[in-house]
């Protein structure tokens, strides 16, 4: 049994410290957060030990992971506190907010043997890791292109006020909606990648991009087009869309489905030649505590293996999550600035 | 409880397996109006219970159902809290404007014994409170049973905070006189919690139960094996699976389930509505035999 320390417990992070609390593998032994009240409501009715203070936390506690859940720009420094008194991380997304500071993570974790993984929850979305084990066992051919949308609705008026308009607190559509599309860039189509062109736009925002268009290039072969728009107001919730061609068919795909259009039969696959239609209650979804969603709880039953040594490496690792942060540092510069 | 109970999911857009059908169903169900005439229809063949979520939209359906003696023995469950309304209200007021918005009555009294439980960190008359304010909704209205939304269930499971559980029940049949009942997508765990931890008798648990086992966590068999042991009150959502099962086969394992008391179902269209009900009844009334 690992015990693990969370960093963070306001709304995101309430949920993964439920989660954590009924991973097998994991027990909770301490929590940390600057918010008052909440701590003493946490420590007076769970039994988790409570710090508003990590530093002392990690001082008085024995731990052998921690999560940080709190706001972006702290990724790095308390991450990097955590590596280097010898504990493993599980970091929120993004990574950090420079690549520069990313690598340094990757770098400390390695020469110290600990173990990373960063919050990209869509790599265990059932749908598409099915659709990575399909492009991994070359069922669409050779891959030529794709587009890979990510749209909501989180500013969806004029707005001048708050953090989400301010890149120095981790604001604007590219770094907080656009880590979870580039990260099923490399995903999918690996971590060989470059940003060829991008443009960042406003639409109710004064300082920060509302719509990100980028095109990258994996291995210089494929070539990928990436739109994320945060001012959407006509979907319930934020979506991520990927199509993919290659030169045996085509993949259109969400997280409850999963399109195939294949040029010839594959009768391995079982995918018959024309259209084929796979939806998420196809797929194995059973989770030992569930609470938003299988996706967040198999990517802390990850963790658990990772602390537990049942795996090496957690497939969002520390160092694709870098990959991630350059990617969104080339966006931005290659983009003059938002229009 | 009837054996059948209609839900809500279609009138909001609720589709767990295509966005597409969502952008359809909130096509179809704009108005209050559109609402209303489906559980017209829905009462008027014969299914007199509904189960919803406590959304602000309802409010005027509820006023007309209230105001509608065909709707005299219409029995109405209400799932609660509409979580969307607090989290939205805590972003944009703060936690202590929210609970003073949420409460009913005097709005200063309220407000303290909101903030009071804060300083004394209970989360027992915070809950009192919420469920008062969503129970405003519906005086005067014929209700059946209150539960609690999955999203708090298994927040609470996780937690380790399971008391609340147990309050949220006294507390309905105090104050309202009905029973608590819980929705949840970790069914063993909390059937678990409320028959050998918490001691309650035949709580009411609403949970996924479909024949390919989507969302029956931890997997298919254990839920079945504590659906056997009935000693619990259980109603099947999900029946369909957002319809990746057909309406006969759905039914067909649902009625095999001994466990199962209750099926929360919900359709869009009048016939959708019919042949469902009439599966059902079939199936249920073979299930007793």
């Amino acid at each position: 049994m690992k015990k693990l320390g969370v960093i963070g417990v306001g709304k995101m992070g309430l949920s993964h410290l439920a989660i954590a609390n009924q991973t097998v593998g994991i027990e909770v032994a301490a929590i940390c957060d600057t918010s008052k009240p909440l701590l003493r409501f946490l420590e007076k009715n769970t039994k988790f030990r409570a710090f508003s203070d990590y530093k002392k936390m990690i001082d008085d506690v024995q731990l052998d992971g921690i999560m940080v859940n709190v706001p972006n720009t702290f990724h790095f420094e308390i991450a990097k506190y955590c590596l280097e008194k010898g504990i493993s991380v599980f970091v929120e997304k993004p990574f950090t907010l420079t690549y520069k500071e990313s690598q340094e993570l990757v770098e400390l974790a390695k020469a110290k043997n600990l173990k990373g993984q960063v919050g990209y929850v869509n790599r265990f979305n059932p749908i598409f890791q099915r659709v990575k084990k399909l492009l991994d066992e070359k069922v669409l051919g050779e891959i030529a292109s794709y587009s890979n949308r990510m749209v909501g609705g989180v500013v969806i008026a004029e707005s001048s006020k708050g953090w989400r308009n301010d890149y120095s607190k981790g604001g604007g559509c590219l770094f907080d909606y656009g880590p979870h599309c580039f990260d099923l860039s490399t995903y999918f189509f690996g971590t060989d990648v470059r940003i060829v062109s991008s443009v960042l736009k406003k639409v109710f925002s004064t300082m920060v991009d509302d719509i990100v268009s980028a095109t990258l290039l994996h291995d210089d072969k494929i070539v990928g087009y990436n739109y994320i728009n945060w001012s959407d107001n006509s979907v319930r919730k934020a979506s991520n869309t990927i199509e993919i061609f290659g030169s045996k068919g085509k993949i259109i795909a969400n997280k409850q489905e999963l399109s195939i259009y294949m040029n010839e039969a594959d009768e391995g696959n079982n995918l018959q030649k024309g259209w084929n239609q796979l939806y998420i209650t196809d797929e194995n979804t059973d989770v030992n505590y569930y609470l938003r969603g299988e996706d967040f709880s198999r990517q802390l039953e990850e963790f658990s293996q990772l602390l537990n040594g049942t795996i090496s490496e957690s497939r969002s690792s520390l160092y694709s999550a870098s990959i991630t942060d350059k990617m969104l540092e080339e966006t931005f510069n290659l983009s003059g600035g938002v229009r | 409880m009837d054996k059948i109970i209609f839900g809500d999911n279609q009138f909001f857009g609720v589709n767990h397996m295509s966005e597409q059908t969502s952008i359809k169903q909130s096509q179809k169900f704009k108005s209050a109006d559109d609402i209303f005439k489906t559980l017209e229809y829905v009462n008027d063949i014969g299914i007199k219970s509904f189960m919803f979520t406590t959304h602000d939209q309802l409010e005027p359906v509820l006023e007309r159902i209230k105001n509608d003696s065909r709707f005299n023995d219409f029995k109405l469950i209400p799932c609660m809290p509409y979580a969307h309304k607090y989290g939205n209200a805590m972003v944009e007021l703060g936690i202590f404007e929210a609970i003073n918005k949420f409460t009913p009555g005097n709005k200063l009294m309220a407000g303290l014994k909101g903030v009071g439980s804060l300083i004394t960190s209970d989360p027992v008359p915070i809950m009192e409170l919420l469920v008062d304010s969503e129970m405003k909704l519906l005086k005067g209205m014929n209700v059946e049973a209150i539960f609690l939304q999955n999203i708090v269930t298994d927040l609470l499971i996780g937690l380790g905070l399971t008391n609340v559980l147990y309050e949220f029940s006294r507390y309905t049949e105090k104050k309202y006189g009905v029973k608590a009942g819980f929705f949840t997508m970790n069914h063993v765990k909390l059937h678990n919690i409320l028959v050998n931890d918490l001691g309650m008798v035949n709580p009411m648990i609403c949970s996924d139960i479909n024949k390919i086992g989507f969302r029956m966590n931890p997997t298919q068999k254990d839920v079945e094996a504590v659906l056997d042991k009935h000693d619990s009150y259980n109603i099947a959502m999900s029946i369909l699976a957002s319809g990746a099962i057909n309406p006969a086969e759905a039914v067909k394992y649902v009625g095999s389930l001994k466990g199962v008391d209750s099926v929360l179902f919900g359709a869009s269209s009048p016939a959708h509505i019919l042949q469902t009900k009439e599966l059902l009844e079939d199936a249920m009334s073979r299930q007793n035999s």
